[in-house]
């Protein structure tokens, strides 16, 4: 990168916040604090040609959060306010650094009459994060993907101009994505390469006093989909997901290649539920009875279920299952990172989709966590495969540099294998690393691809806000 | 000193990890140390289709899913029932409302359970 760029990011923002990318050459990271440092940024990004892309906690390190060839990350973690707690219209107006813990911990000092729309996105994740990337959360059984949950943005164009939309956009408040064109959309699963959130309204939902969480093992994963589905069709409960056979495994911090087996349970059907009163709990719990010996009635069958606190009792690597939100305790180790595929998609193919990724995962020596989910009522679901994967350096000839290529390699081609085979099904990705977007791109509807483009040009002329993506490259 | 020895990790299920973490906590105290020590005889825990087999012998206890050998004392329920008691709660309750069925030597298991408490997590007792 040019001297001159990085001397004007300095005299911008000072030195300390002006680094060298650790992992990333050619990469350096600025830490705005402010809408007007983005601005400044950005300014200075436009004048000089360098790519940008957005960055706040939670992330995956790899491939998502820097510019393909170099150019600046910005990371927006020091914008970390709670804006506002609305309670009587139940929102939260926060800025892209603050954590679902942070959110979580926030809701409870302010009264515990409001509480967070997740029940499975891990502590330390930014709710801008996984709210722009459509990542699924607890409400997303009955009312879809978290962008969804999102009332309305503030964001920060190439052009440096500050823009907002929803209702937040004409009124005194953030209650909803109002009776406007719903430019929010414009914001949501375009990965920044539209602009700069710098401010997003989620809605909340009110605290229930009795809150139940359990675990019910099922001999094949495809019961607890069935299971899922129908908690989902009923309408009743918070959360119904199902993880796999391999997560014990993960949690307890095994890696490598696992084999299931005999007699152990397929899958893990977690449901929680919430009610005012113990005549609804009660309720809540015979319907969730029926739906699921219902759903085994075309084979296969549950356990008996176990709650998550106990389950979560019984060691520390379990320790974070009792929390809200939860923290999914995959932790990444300093040498590795989780990589992530996601899909939405037909709820008829959730369980085809699921073996299918594990399967390309399998054939290459490799298991994957996958977890599935319905969303919005059952009418889509969502699959996600995790895998640990070597993060660091590995140009050398060491026989551990060379191992770690040797896995980089595999997991790319069961990576690549596994969105090849969920397009095929009609999934549509949400998650996926950056290489992968050609798959994608192919795939769209040819005048989709087109207006997609037309609208990143008219926002941004120059790509320089995330220019591998969606296949919206860089003007010649 | 008594080591807990695993077959393959990866090979584990969810009840035999449980198990196994329990286990190793509990030998990380002196008092677990000390009854694990006095502990002689195998015993199979079943659970959701899961079998975990847990021999003990004194100076070494050896955790695994092998379904071979000779076995002292069975005890097979529900993942909740057995997730209870090893957090303590009402042992006996489980085994008279047979949400635990033990055969076998008893006494075996009354001997192991404590083990399985780990000692510090303040678990109740009755």
């Amino acid at each position: 990168m040019e001297p001159k760029v990085r001397s004007a990011l300095v005299d911008l923002l000072g030195e300390a916040r002006v680094q060298p990318d650790p992992d990333l050459s050619e990469v350096l990271v600025v830490s705005a604090n402010a809408v007007s440092d983005v601005q400044g940024i950005l300014s200075i990004a436009r004048h000089n040609g360098v790519p940008c892309l957005p960055k706040a906690d939670g992330l995956p390190r790899r491939g998502l959060v820097a510019p393909e060839g170099g150019g600046l990350r910005i990371d927006l973690m020091g914008m970390n306010r709670v804006l506002e707690v609305n309670h009587s219209e139940r929102y939260a107006v926060i800025e892209p650094g603050v954590t679902w813990q942070h959110l979580a911990d926030r809701l409870a000092e302010d009264g515990r009459d409001l509480q967070l729309p997740t029940a499975a996105a891990p502590g330390h994740l930014s709710v801008w994060a996984s709210s722009l990337m459509d990542g699924a959360g607890g409400l997303a059984l009955s009312h879809g993907g978290l962008g969804r949950l999102v009332w309305g943005v503030e964001a920060v164009l190439v052009s440096g101009e500050v823009i907002r939309t929803g209702a937040g956009s004409a009124a005194g408040g953030w209650w909803g994505r109002g009776p406007l064109p719903d430019l929010t959309g414009l914001f949501l699963g375009w990965r920044g390469a539209t602009g700069l959130v710098t401010r997003l309204a989620i809605s909340l939902r009110a605290r229930k006093k009795h809150q139940r969480r359990l675990i019910f093992p099922a001999s094949h994963r495809r019961t607890a989909v069935a299971g899922a589905i129908r908690l989902s069709r009923e309408g009743l409960f918070d959360e119904a997901s199902v993880l796999p056979w391999t997560l014990p495994r993960v949690l307890m911090g095994l890696r490598g290649y696992f084999q299931r087996q005999q007699g152990e349970p397929e899958g893990y059907l977690h449901v929680d539920f919430t009610a005012d009163t113990l005549p609804e709990l009660e309720y809540k719990r015979l319907r969730l009875s029926n739906a699921l010996a219902q759903a085994s009635r075309r084979g296969g069958s549950f356990g008996h279920p176990v709650t998550l606190e106990d389950l979560a009792s019984m060691g520390e690597p379990l320790e974070g299952l009792r929390d809200l939100p939860l923290r999914l305790v995959i932790d990444e180790g300093d040498d590795e990172v989780l990589s992530g595929l996601g899909f939405h998609g037909p709820t008829s193919g959730l369980v085809d989709v699921a073996a299918q990724v594990e399967e390309a995962f399998e054939a290459q020596g490799l298991s994957a966590v996958i977890l599935v989910r319905p969303v919005h009522g059952a009418h889509s679901g969502i699959v996600h495969a995790f895998v640990a994967c070597p993060w660091g350096e590995c140009d050398t000839d060491s026989p551990e540099d060379r191992s770690k290529r040797e896995q980089l390699s595999r997991i790319g081609m069961a990576q690549e294998r596994g969105m090849e085979e969920a397009l095929e099904l009609g999934f549509v990705p949400h998650r996926y690393p950056p290489e992968l977007g050609r798959l994608v791109t192919a795939k769209m509807h040819p005048g989709s691809h087109r207006l997609a483009l037309r609208l990143r040009r008219l926002l941004d002329a120059e790509a320089l806000l995330d220019p591998a993506r969606w296949g919206l490259v860089r003007p010649a | 000193m008594v080591r807990l020895e695993t077959e393959n990790p990866q090979t584990l299920h969810l009840l035999s990890l449980l198990l196994r973490e329990r286990l190793q906590l509990s030998l990380s105290t002196p008092e677990g140390q000390s009854r694990a020590r006095k502990i002689k005889g195998s015993a199979a825990f079943l659970a959701e289709g899961m079998e975990t087999r847990v021999v003990f012998e004194g100076e070494r206890i050896h955790l695994g899913q092998s379904q071979t050998g000779k076995i002292d004392v069975r005890a097979g329920g529900t993942l909740a029932a057995f997730v209870a008691l090893c957090r303590g709660r009402a042992r006996v309750m489980n085994v008279v409302r047979r949400q635990v069925r033990v055969r076998g030597n008893p006494l075996l298991l009354m001997k192991i359970l404590p083990l399985l408490r780990a000692f510090d997590d303040g678990a109740e007792t009755t």
